[in-house]
C-alpha cells in the first residue's frame, strides 16, 4: 500500500504540475517584467495545485496531498511564468517543465518527511 | 452552544467520509491506533465527528465520544453501537463539559483542535476534567515551523477556515498553555500530523519547542 501511494503521490505532482505551467503559461504573455509574471504566476499555478488536492483528497488523504501539490504549482507556475515573459512558450514545453517542477516538489516533500517522521521528542521514559 | 460552529460541522458531515473514509485512514490509521492503544480507564473522546476512528479503539474499554455537530453524533451512534465496549455519543461543545472537575483517567482528541474556536480555552476544559496524573493523547494536524509549508498552511487556512479546520494552529503550544505537561510529539506526516501525548500533574517541565 505505502508503494501504491507513493506511486499515486508521484503521478499528482507531475500532473498538476504539468497543468500548473500549462495555466502560468497561458496567463502570462510574452514581454512582461519578469517579476510581475512570477508574483501573477504563481498564485495561478498554487490555485492548480489546490484544485487537484481537492480533486484527490478523498483517495489520497489531506495533508500528503494538499502540501506537495500546493508547492508543486507555486514553483511550476513561477517558473513557467517567468519563462513565458521572456519568450512564447510551446505547449509542451510548458507541461514538461511544469512536470519537472511537480518531480523536485515531491522529491523535495519526500526527502523532507524522510527526515522529520518519526522523529520523536520525549521527556518522559 | 456555539451554534455557528455547530452549523459549520453540521453542513460538513454530509460529506465527511467521503472526504476523509478512504485517503486519511489509509495514511493515518495505524498511527491511531498505535496512540489509541493506551486506552484505560474512564475515557473521554473529543470531536467523534461520524465515528471513523471508533474502529481504532481498543475493545472492552469505557469511552463517551462527544462533538459539537448533531448531524455529526447521528452518524456516529451505529459506529458506537457497534463497538465491543461500552460507548456513549453524545452532542456537546468542549467550552460547556457538563462533567464534574477530575473526571476522566484519559482523554483523547482525533483532528479536533484544528476547529475549536478558542482552542486554549477548550483545552483547559479538558485539563479540568482530567484527573491529575491523567493522560490526553491527541492525534491533531498542526502548523508547520519550516518554510515553505507553513507559507503553504497558512495561505491554506485562508480559504480552509470558512468550511472548517484551520491548519496553521501552533497545537503543542496551546497544550503548554492550558496547562499541560507534554511528554512526547511523534512526526507521521513533516512536523504537520504528529500523535502528542501529553499530562496533567507536575512531572518534567518540556522544554520550548516549535508548533
Amino acid at each position: 500500500m505505502r508503494l501504491l501511494l507513493f506511486a499515486a503521490d508521484l503521478l499528482a505532482n507531475l500532473l498538476f504540475g504539468a497543468l500548473a505551467g500549462l495555466a502560468a503559461s497561458a496567463v502570462i504573455p510574452d514581454g512582461w517584467n519578469m517579476f510581475v509574471a512570477m508574483v501573477v504566476a504563481m498564485p495561478v499555478g498554487m490555485l492548480v495545485g489546490l484544485i487537484g488536492s481537492l480533486l484527490l483528497l478523498p483517495l489520497l488523504g489531506a495533508m500528503e496531498v494538499m502540501l506537495p501539490l500546493m508547492l508543486t504549482g507555486m514553483v511550476a507556475g513561477m517558473a513557467v511564468g517567468m519563462m513565458a515573459a521572456m519568450h512564447p512558450v510551446a505547449l509542451q514545453q510548458s507541461l514538461q517543465i511544469g512536470a519537472l517542477f511537480g518531480l523536485v516538489s515531491f522529491g523535495f516533500c519526500f526527502l523532507a518527511n524522510l527526515l522529520l517522521q518519526g522523529q520523536s521528542k520525549s521527556w518522559i521514559n | 452552544m456555539d451554534q455557528l460552529t455547530a452549523s459549520k460541522w453540521d453542513r460538513a458531515a454530509k460529506s465527511f467520509d467521503l472526504m476523509n473514509g478512504v485517503g486519511s485512514e489509509l495514511r493515518w490509521g495505524a498511527a491511531k491506533k498505535n496512540l489509541f492503544a493506551d486506552m484505560q480507564g474512564r475515557i473521554l473522546f473529543l470531536a467523534v465527528g461520524t465515528g471513523l476512528d471508533i474502529q481504532y479503539f481498543p475493545p472492552g474499554q469505557q469511552i463517551i465520544g462527544i462533538d459539537i455537530s448533531g448531524e455529526m453524533i447521528a452518524r456516529a451512534t451505529p459506529r458506537a453501537e457497534a463497538y465491543p465496549g461500552k460507548m456513549q455519543v453524545t452532542q456537546m461543545d468542549v467550552h460547556e463539559l457538563p462533567y464534574p472537575d477530575a473526571h476522566f483517567d484519559q482523554i483523547y482528541t482525533s483532528c479536533t483542535f484544528c476547529s475549536v474556536p478558542e482552542p486554549v480555552k477548550g483545552l483547559q476544559a479538558l485539563h479540568r476534567v482530567l484527573k491529575p496524573g491523567g493522560t490526553l493523547g491527541m492525534f491533531e494536524h498542526t502548523g508547520s515551523g519550516l518554510f515553505p509549508f507553513n507559507l503553504m498552511l497558512h495561505l491554506m487556512t485562508s480559504l480552509s477556515r470558512a468550511l472548517g479546520p484551520e491548519m496553521n494552529r501552533p497545537t503543542v503550544v496551546n497544550v503548554q498553555q492550558a496547562g499541560f505537561e507534554v511528554t512526547s510529539i511523534t512526526n507521521h506526516y513533516l512536523d504537520v500530523v504528529r500523535s502528542i501525548r501529553a499530562v496533567k500533574g507536575a512531572l518534567i517541565s518540556p522544554p520550548q519547542h516549535g508548533s
